[in-house]
């Protein structure tokens, strides 16, 4: 870089930095004022005065009367600072437990927690009462913090929750979440028996549900023959064949060899499943192998000069490009 | 007449990888018993330059270390093959897109004709959204080879961010940052044992990234949450704990918008102006290591799923590119506030080891040497160390097998040439903001 260009560099920088300190600095001072004027109104009108030496911070965090936009503002803004803190942690997570409280107050309140409980070391002292938190929302009446709750719990293990998803499930109680979602978290899991759900889901879903259907089946042994049969079906969509094909891949590496080997060089299929066939052929696993088979190669050589499918015919020059020296 | 040219930390192939910070070569003259060069002859002025200024990466060069560079230097080469020191980096901007693509030429001076080249590379970080294909599907291609559906290397990668033990070495103090740093350069060492050509990309989670959340990259969301990928793209067969794919859901708009996160002026703001900006404090506020909440904390929520907690954060790819945005931006911080010397205290606040006073937890001290790479297992340290030593590599002095938490700071030599990790950003320059 030129010395002129570093220069540039430094000088936009510094302009920069130097707003957002000032942008800092107007809204911590506009904060204060409207911590002032809600520690004004609250002695009249609950007959409570807060401590003088409150921060504003807490102050606005804290006063339901205040528009959503000020409190959640609080949160989005400070986070990084308050989010340290045992007093605000406590004064956060009694937001995210009040359901009388704004959701979105609430969901943006759930957001901080999620970021602090990064901060392993200091969240530590917090988490059990976190995790009493998740654990209460999953009944909660408000579907976006449920769901939040539920997915984070779900990809924990969380035993009382999978139970709950359960329950759901087979109609034994309410479902936190819609079907095919309680699904899905509870095949986070795999051990599980989730073969069942997963089943219905790819039975009854869209192709995007039946794509992620067909992913978490390559979790169980007992589904390869049902991932053979849906990576072998032309009539089933390109995505949802590509996913059965890693997720067969996954469970039973020689049998996706053999039937990748097939497809890949079948001009009567669909290029896009066979240019993903060809990909994993020729990166993953043994390729040693794949390169080995004289007659395969050979097959390939002959997609390589198909224009018709220039997509695979591409991918097959560049196998047959990568083959090692004899 | 013939020329040789060596570079300071090539690989075992003879390959150097640049970056911006400055790397020793020599030059010199071969046929030192003949020819143009020989015995009794004068001696030689050649000119290193670029092959091709306008293409490919560019490099610049000096006489000495600490010398302002340019585009080419005028070298004399005595005629009895004393070799001539020179130093050469990548210029800021003009990164390379393939390997080899930064070509130095060597001609006499006042002389057209090239009396040889030599191909290198200028390997830098960048921002994911936009690297060309070929560079996106070398990493993707790699990356994936590197999980080999859950019997790669990777797994040991996974089992560093798994237990709350290990998530303890690594987040809620001040070496949160310092062990990420070694965590990506380790992940990102063995990609490049794979294909020497790829670095790790960073998200740059405050802006709309399209690219990094499309089929060919990182997956496209679909309706139901699951991830497209592109026919090519490797990505589909990820595995990690025994499940495949990848489960990710974003709270954002990620083709128009950001992440849930402050912008960059305003991380790159806390802490303090120069020159009093500090890194921590010793207590609960007012440094830069506050970023751990935003925007790092803050770019993890915005998904739900895997990257939303830290047990199971890495088992989704892009966990990895989030954090080398989270490392892009304290080397920026660094580079804008001169905070590389981790002997003063608005570099690091604990500067002894965790038995020093004051303190802070273990792994955290500047002193102290990071877990796994260590070895150094039983509590207060995790039961197992799944990468150890930490992987040296001939592109790089440093850091050594057991790294402390401080080795991670000087990262590209900029106080100690011998600290020099192989690995730069493209919009953070070599050495101090000016």
């Amino acid at each position: 870089m030129s010395e002129g260009a570093a220069e540039n560099l430094g000088e936009t920088t510094r302009r920069e930095v130097s707003e957002a300190r000032a942008a800092r600095s107007r809204y911590l001072s506009d904060l204060a004022a409207t911590a002032a004027a809600s520690r004004a109104a609250r002695p009249s009108r609950r007959g409570l005065r807060p401590d003088a030496d409150e921060e504003p911070a807490m102050t606005v965090l804290t006063d339901r009367s205040l528009p959503e936009e000020s409190r959640v503002g609080v949160l989005q803004r400070l986070a990084s600072s308050i989010s340290r803190r045992a007093e605000y942690i406590e004064a956060i997570l009694a937001i995210v437990k009040d359901r009388s409280d704004s959701a979105a107050v609430r969901e943006a309140a759930l957001q901080v927690l999620g970021s602090a409980a990064f901060q392993v070391v200091r969240f530590r002292p917090h988490q059990q009462e976190y995790d009493d938190a998740l654990h209460d929302l999953v009944a909660d009446p408000e579907p976006a913090l449920r769901e939040t709750a539920v997915s984070i719990l779900a990809q924990q293990h969380d035993p009382v929750v999978q139970e709950t998803l359960l329950e759901g499930l087979r109609g034994d109680g309410p479902l936190p979440v819609e079907r095919e979602r309680a699904i899905q978290l509870l095949a986070e899991d795999d051990h599980l028996d989730n073969l069942p759900w997963l089943q219905e889901m790819y039975r009854s879903g869209s192709e995007s549900a039946r794509e992620e259907a067909v992913r978490f089946m390559g979790s169980y042994p007992a589904a390869q023959t049902t991932l053979e049969g849906i990576l072998r079906d032309k009539r089933e969509s390109k995505g949802v064949r590509q996913q059965s094909g890693a997720s067969l891949r996954y469970l039973a590496p020689d049998r996706f060899e053999v039937i990748a080997k097939e497809i890949s060089t079948d001009t009567t299929d669909d290029p896009e499943v066979r240019t993903a066939c060809l990909s994993a052929l020729q990166h993953l696993g043994d390729t040693d192998r794949v390169y080995a088979d004289a007659d395969f190669v050979n097959r390939v050589q002959d997609v390589s000069s198909d224009e018709s499918a220039p997509q695979v015919a591409q991918v097959a020059r560049d196998l047959l490009e990568q083959r090692p020296n004899p | 007449m013939q020329i040789d040219i060596t570079i300071a930390n090539e690989d075992a192939a003879g390959r150097n990888y640049l970056t911006w910070a400055p790397v020793q070569g020599k030059v010199r003259l071969l046929d030192v018993d003949g020819g143009d060069g020989g015995d009794g002859a004068d001696p030689v002025v050649v000119r290193l330059s670029n092959d091709d200024p306008g293409v490919g990466g560019q490099l610049e060069f000096a006489a000495a270390r600490d010398q302002a560079r340019a585009a080419s230097l005028d070298l004399v080469l005595p005629p009895d093959g004393t070799p001539v020191d020179f130093w050469v980096a990548g210029v800021v901007g003009k990164a390379s897109s393939a390997d080899g693509d930064a070509v130095i030429r060597v001609a006499e001076a006042g002389v057209a004709a090239a009396l040889m080249s030599k191909a290198v590379m200028v390997r830098i970080r960048k921002n994911a959204n936009q690297l060309d294909p070929a560079e996106r599907d070398r990493f993707t291609t790699a990356l994936a080879r590197l999980n080999d559906q859950g019997a790669g290397l990777f797994k040991d990668f996974r089992e560093m961010h798994r237990q709350r033990a290990a998530l303890n070495q690594a987040h809620g103090r001040a070496g949160f940052l310092s062990w990420h740093r070694a965590y990506l350069l380790d992940l990102e060492r063995e990609l490049q044992r794979i294909d020497p050509s790829v670095t790790l990309p960073y998200w740059r989670f405050d802006q709309p990234a399209p690219n990094v959340f499309s089929a060919d990259f990182m997956g496209r969301t679909g309706a139901t949450g699951n991830l497209i990928f592109s026919a090519t793209n490797l990505l589909r067969h990820w595995q990690t704990d025994g499940a495949p794919g990848i489960s990710r859901r974003p709270r954002f708009d990620v083709q128009n918008a950001g992440a849930f996160v402050s912008d960059e002026a305003t991380t790159l703001s806390m802490g303090g102006l120069p020159p009093n900006a500090i890194f921590d404090t010793g207590t609960d506020q007012d440094g830069f290591d506050e970023m751990e909440g935003d925007p790092h904390g803050f770019a993890h929520t915005s998904f739900t799923e895997w990257i939303r907690t830290p047990g199971t954060a890495p088992r989704d790819p892009l966990f990895f590119l989030l954090h080398c945005n989270v490392d892009r931006l304290w080397a920026r911080w660094q580079w804008f506030n001169n905070r590389f010397d981790g002997t003063q205290a608005n570099t690091f606040f604990f500067r002894g080891s965790a038995n020093s006073v004051p303190a802070t937890e273990i792994g955290h001290n500047l002193l102290d040497t990071m877990w796994p790479w260590n070895n150094v297992t039983g509590a207060p340290r995790p039961l197992n160390a799944p990468r150890t030593p930490f992987p040296s590599v001939p592109t790089a002095t440093a850091p050594s097998t057991a790294p402390m938490v401080g080795d991670m700071i000087d990262y590209q030599g900029f106080l100690n040439a011998q600290s020099y990790m192989n690995f730069a950003y493209d919009d953070v320059p070599y050495g101090i903001a000016p």
